[in-house]
């Protein structure tokens, strides 16, 4: 039997897997709702664990029979629906590491995400208006009828035998210093390690509705599948649509009865200022926020309009897709300015330590995170050299060859050992809790022609999220540059949280004492 | 056509307008930097203005490409409220 018609592997029961992980529920209580979502006529529906199994089988088969050998890249995209979960799982069985983008990814930062990933197959919905998906890589649709294969993928060999948890579950892209898009790795026993120990938090439980409010394009929505199928709880996607307006999104909280929101901080602003009656009425139990800090007065507001509910802070890098969840006090003590991000998670340890690596015991004294947990990431995607600077070896212990997470975070400690969050590192922000690069920015306006220098800061939205500017400065013998046609070139390229608000041309941009841009003094003068 | 105070709301807006550009009808919002959070800010602005409330149907971003297509789904909301 030559290796390409030997049957695809499937992993068995007793390996690490998220497949495994997340339809535990299907053996338990297959009728137990798992998503419930607008159906074809736009009415909430719900698909049950066991219903859900069944697709996964489907799409298994259907994946199955295309001759993909494990390891091979699967490129998803899609909205949070069952189906994509269903085609999630059925990767995981098969040991597809699975890459999801959205339907809003500008085209060319798709095609470096396909030029750096090299998937042996793209699918989209059947009604996603994708196309351009270079030659060499397979193509196929998802719907109702199942997968619907446009271009098979090329013949390959398969070599692989045993799907083993060390296998890449997934690999989620994210805005890199390179300008290129970087893609962190994650293993089905890292990811598996991780659920299994925040299930001990209790955080969801059987009967729960999570409302899902991230693009599953990011790893906070795989972390609400995960957490919630893996509880037997049942997730609630919120239709992008919805999501956008105050008041449909409220309508949608209370129509598909979700008890819990998941989402970062910036979903809330629009609901406590516009909606905050409706909010009150809906008597949510959980909130769960991650990927930036909650700003104290909107904090305050909702913990006020939600009383009793548990809200944990989220932390951590989608490197070890999180380090700690700490609730937060209720009610919340008047003095309180900076939200602690607490302790790891049980099973995993944070430590500060400074720049040589020596640990920081002492209350107020800043650090640098490291953490230590059996659900660290493998590496970037083909970057051996920005690996090797994440993952170190342990500095209380380097001859142990443990290897621990450089997280790039600063922290100090409290009174009672907590941390509390304090900056990055190096230039990395958080956009209305997407992790940008300020220097991928940079770099693509000044590509622009007619531009000779561009720095990108953060400033101060008012009353609104933090913005990005830009600041610009034409190159010699050309004319100022055109900043709507800046603001389009980068619009082309980024996806929309990338985007400058604001762009400022400048004469020349001020340097500090030791020779880098002055983003601080930039940001006060706009 | 539009009253001034549309106008100026709208203007508050759209941050890659300058002030001696004219509003057309046609003008693409999102190019002059309106994006889904401003547009929220510009309903609820729309809403206090002129005592209306946009049912749902009429929160699509749709409603919001151009100074014409907003003004004319503003329109039917208030000749609803009436």
């Amino acid at each position: 039997m030559s290796p390409s018609t030997m049957l695809p592997a499937r992993v068995r029961d007793s390996v690490d897997n998220l497949h495994g992980f997340m339809l535990q529920t299907a053996g338990d209580a297959p009728g137990a709702p798992a998503v419930v979502e607008p159906g074809p006529g736009g009415e909430l529906t719900v698909v049950t664990y066991g219903e859900l199994r069944e697709r996964v089988d489907e799409y298994a088969d259907a994946l199955g029979a295309l001759g993909l050998d494990v390891g091979d890249r699967v490129i998803l995209e899609s909205h949070t629906s069952s189906t994509a979960i269903a085609v999630y799982l059925a990767c995981c069985a098969l040991g597809l590491p699975f890459i999801p983008v959205s339907p809003e990814t500008p085209a060319k930062r798709l095609l470096a995400i396909i030029d750096s990933a090299r998937p042996a197959l793209y699918l989209q919905h059947e009604d996603g208006g994708r196309d351009g998906v270079p030659p060499g890589v397979g193509t196929a649709r998802f719907g109702p009828a199942g997968l619907r294969v446009e271009r098979a993928p090329e013949p390959r060999a398969r070599r692989r035998r045993e799907v083993v948890g060390t296998d890449p579950a997934y690999i989620i892209f994210t805005s890199g210093t390179t300008g290129r898009p970087k893609g962190v790795v994650m293993s089905h026993r890292a990811s598996t390690a991780f659920f299994r120990a925040v299930h001990g938090l209790g955080i969801l439980r059987p009967g729960d509705r999570v409302a899902t409010a991230s693009p599953l394009q990011f790893d906070f929505a795989l972390f609400d599948i995960g957490i919630t199928l893996g509880s037997g709880a049942t997730l609630l996607p919120i239709p992008r649509e919805r999501l956008r307006w105050p008041r449909r999104f409220v309508g949608f909280l209370r129509d598909a009865g979700a008890t819990h929101v998941h989402g970062v901080p910036s979903i809330w602003r629009p609901l406590l200022r516009n909606e905050p009656d409706e909010l009150a009425t809906l008597g949510l139990r959980g909130v769960l926020f991650s990927g930036e800090q909650f700003p104290m007065h909107e904090l305050r507001q909702l913990r006020s309009l939600a009383p009793g509910a548990r809200i944990i802070n989220c932390y951590g890098p989608t490197e070890s897709m999180a380090c700690s969840f700490t609730d937060v006090p209720d009610p919340i003590p008047d003095d309180l300015e900076l939200l602690s991000i607490g302790h790891a998670y049980p099973g995993a340890e944070m430590m500060i330590a400074d720049e040589r690596g020596r640990p920081i015991e002492r209350p107020g004294v800043p650090g640098e995170i490291y953490l230590r947990a059996p659900a660290l990431f493998s590496g970037y995607w083909d970057d051996p050299e920005t690996t090797a600077r994440a993952l170190v070896r342990d500095p209380l212990n380097p001859a142990s060859g443990q290897i621990v997470l450089r997280t790039g975070d600063l922290a100090h400690r409290g009174p009672d050992g907590e941390l509390y969050f304090r900056a990055r590192v190096d230039s990395q922000v958080q956009i209305r809790g997407n992790r940008v690069e300020l220097t991928e920015v940079e770099r693509r306006i000044a590509e622009f022609p007619g531009v000779g220098a561009a720095a990108v800061t953060v400033a101060d939205g008012g009353s609104a999220d933090p913005v990005l500017c830009a600041f610009v400065v034409g190159a010699p013998g050309e004319g100022d540059p055109d900043r709507m046609a800046v603001r389009a070139f980068c619009a082309e390229a980024l996806p929309d949280y990338m985007v400058p608000s604001e762009i400022h041309v400048v004469a020349e941009l001020p340097l500090t004492e030791n020779g880098k841009v002055d983003r601080a003094l930039l940001a006060s003068t706009r | 056509m539009w009253d001034s105070r549309f106008e100026e709301i709208l203007r508050g807006r759209l941050p890659f307008l300058e002030e001696e550009e004219k509003v057309g009808e046609d003008l693409s919002l999102r190019d002059f930097g309106l994006d889904s959070m401003g547009a929220v800010e510009l309903l609820a602005s729309l809403e206090r203005a002129y005592s209306v409330r946009f049912v749902d149907d009429a929160l699509d971003m749709a409603n919001f490409a151009t100074p014409g297509v907003l003004w004319t789904t503003l329109s039917k909301m208030i000749e609803k409220a009436s």
